[in-house]
């Protein structure tokens, strides 16, 4: 059996982690760098602010959280957020169901297809949703044509969930695709394999692991494009959250800059769940010295 | 420990025909390296006979058995690999537990084969440690430790070394040595460097494009290259073309030298002496009796590598000869300085003069 043997002390243990910079000797930022980022973030935080202040005006001089209360207490708010929560958990949960196979195959096993992937990643950037939806109602809702669906389904939002797919199909597999790049998914395989690992514990012991990060960051965005989407909703009349903000907005312009500043925080806060939740648990490659 | 067969082993990639007829027996227990320049097939081989490649033709025999169409996963062989293959995701001691989690080990066992690995490897405290937190070495040697957890029947180590540097390098090399004797386990290593092959191993295969042009221990290696590959290839030899002219006679530019590997080949056949450094001597002419045209020379270089110098003279045929020598007898030779060159006969290894390749 096995006989415990010291190493040469220090033979090739990681070197201490140098020194972190102290405060005087950190360089100090460059003045046209801050004016820049001070530009940058007044183009960014400037309409923010602008709607924020317009979604507190109550009339005359007076600003308070009216609005607010008013779309708290309106149940046409919660039902579109409700049924937009939904179809980004129905997106959200085929789009990684169909790309996560499918990026670990290319990769592993056709990578000569993964320029074809990149090209179909990228066509709902030139298709413009209209063209989509028109297109995907004409193919599955026609009576008789040979990807006709059941009229039950083509007439339920959920048939969205098609074109949610397709939509944001760059966001999904780029992110997907940038974190099995981050990591040696062909070495670490053969690794688990010659170890005796089966496909199935290779993937959910090995791989999806590996790709938290990755498989949050598509979540959060198929997410953020599902709950912003209007173009599907408004034309098949399915009340969606975007749809009932755009409603809103018609009707009273205050309120839909409350509502527009609340969904924008929702997403801030997934967001910020991710950064939190997902940087605790980075996988980390590489090794130290 | 186990038996293993490979059996006219053929592998292509397109036109590009990788293994020729690759066959090799190995014995219970040895540790064997496939050696070979880069593109020579080895690493290709020992995929083929972990299950990662699959072969054109050929067989892959472990104790008689034919495991050839059988899965990675069921053939019960530990690999470390050249790139680090640690799951970044799981501690050290996860990593080494990973195999026998997969194979339904029970908790307690698992802890206790993980202890004694990672204590083997002279990593316990760094049991917690996650990939990103060892160095080079130390996630390599986790890697051993993971893949002798399964108890294999073989170890696969395909360049296990070539990420690292040239300190911890030497340092783990002699680890594998070690832990292999510990373990016992057959061992099957690659490497494309001449001097890890020659000191960890029983044997050595020498691969070049696609074939095993001498597979024995590595004093045989370096002392009888069978081929004119294995000679150029492995250490450094100085070459002089010659012809047989009789019987453990050979004949240089018009002198006869005697070379008693040349017995048994016929007088005319064109041949090669490969001298090692080591065997040949130098000689001041001056004071002395002149030399035959065929050992007079003119050193040209010296190279110093610490306690020994190689001095390269060119010969009056114009070849040029190497000699290691004492760093302080070699300042008797000075560049420029006319001198003799003698050699050790019986070392002289002779080979049919055939290209290389």
């Amino acid at each position: 059996m096995a006989e415990a043997i010291a190493f040469p002390p220090g033979a090739d243990v990681a070197p201490p982690a140098p020194p972190a910079p102290a405060g005087r000797g950190r360089r100090r930022p460059n003045v046209m760098s801050v004016i820049w980022i001070i530009i940058v973030a007044t183009f960014f935080l400037l309409p923010l602010l602008g709607t924020a202040v317009f979604s507190l005006w109550a009339g005359g001089d007076r600003y308070n959280l009216t609005n607010y209360a008013a779309l708290v207490k309106t149940p046409e708010v919660w039902a579109s957020l409700w049924l937009s929560v939904q179809l980004a958990v129905y997106t959200v949960v085929i789009s990684l169901t169909l790309l996560i196979p499918t990026v670990l195959f290319v990769r592993l096993r056709a990578p000569w297809l993964r320029p074809v992937l990149e090209v179909i990643s990228v066509m709902p950037f030139v298709i413009p949703p209209i063209a989509l939806i028109q297109g995907l109602t004409g193919l599955y809702s026609v009576p008789d044509a040979p990807l006709a669906m059941p009229i039950w389904f083509v007439s339920r939002p959920e048939f969205m969930v098609i074109g949610y797919v397709i939509l944001s199909l760059p966001y999904s597999y780029r992110a997907l695709d940038v974190g099995i790049s981050a990591l040696d998914v062909s070495t670490l395989t053969q690794a688990a394999l010659s170890l005796g690992a089966s496909w199935a514990q290779i993937f959910t012991r090995v791989i999806i692991p590996n790709l938290r990060t990755a498989i949050l960051g598509a979540t959060l965005l198929t997410f953020a494009i599902v709950l912003g989407e209007f173009v599907f909703a408004n034309i098949l009349l399915f009340n969606t959250f975007a749809v009932y903000i755009n409603y809103i907005g018609q009707v009273n312009g205050t309120e839909a800059a409350a509502l527009s500043l609340f969904s924008f925080f929702v997403t801030w806060l997934g967001m910020l769940g991710i950064l939190a939740g997902g940087g605790r648990g980075q996988v980390r490659t590489g090794g130290v010295g | 420990m186990a038996r293993l067969e490979i059996r006219d082993v053929n592998k292509s990639y397109g036109v590009q025909h990788v293994l020729r007829d690759a066959g090799l027996q190995f014995i219970e227990g040895e540790l064997v390296t496939l050696l070979g320049p880069s593109g020579c097939g080895k690493t290709t081989l020992l995929r083929i006979i972990a299950g990662l490649e699959t072969a054109d033709s050929g067989a892959v025999l472990l104790d008689g058995t034919d495991i050839t169409p059988m899965p990675p996963n069921k053939r019960n062989m530990g690999m470390v690999f050249q790139a680090y293959s640690l799951f970044p995701n799981m501690s050290a001691a996860d990593n080494v537990a990973f195999g026998l989690h997969v194979r339904g080990a029970e908790k307690g066992g698992r802890q206790h084969r993980v202890g004694e690995l990672l204590d083997m490897v002279g990593l316990s405290a760094f049991a917690q440690k996650y990939p990103h937190q060892l160095s080079g070495g130390q996630q390599q040697r986790v890697a051993l430790a993971r893949a002798l957890a399964i108890r294999p029947d073989l170890l696969l180590l395909d360049e296990p070394l070539s990420a690292l540097d040239a300190r911890v390098r030497v340092q783990l090399r002699d680890e594998i040595r070690r832990i292999h004797e510990e373990t016992g386990v057959t061992t099957i290593f690659v490497t494309h460097d001449q001097e890890e092959a020659l000191s960890i191993s029983d044997r050595v295969a020498v691969m070049n494009r696609g074939q095993i042009d001498q597979f024995d221990s590595p004093h045989a290696i370096y002392q009888r290259p069978a081929t004119p590959f294995v000679a150029g290839f492995i250490g450094v030899s100085s070459c002089l073309s010659a012809t047989v002219v009789e019987a453990g006679m050979v004949r240089v530019e018009a002198e006869t030298f005697a070379a008693p590997a040349a017995r048994g080949l016929a007088a005319g056949t064109a041949v090669s002496i490969y001298l090692r450094p080591e065997d040949v001597r130098l000689r001041a002419t001056a004071g002395a009796p002149q030399p035959t045209a065929g050992r007079r020379g003119t050193v040209r270089t010296h190279t110093f590598m610490g306690a020994l110098t190689r001095v390269t003279v060119r010969l009056a045929n114009g070849s040029d000869i190497f000699a290691d020598l004492a760093t302080p007898e070699a300042g008797d030779f000075p560049a420029g300085a006319e001198i003799a060159v003698d050699w050790n006969a019986d070392r002289a290894q002779v080979l049919p003069a055939a290209r290389e390749g």
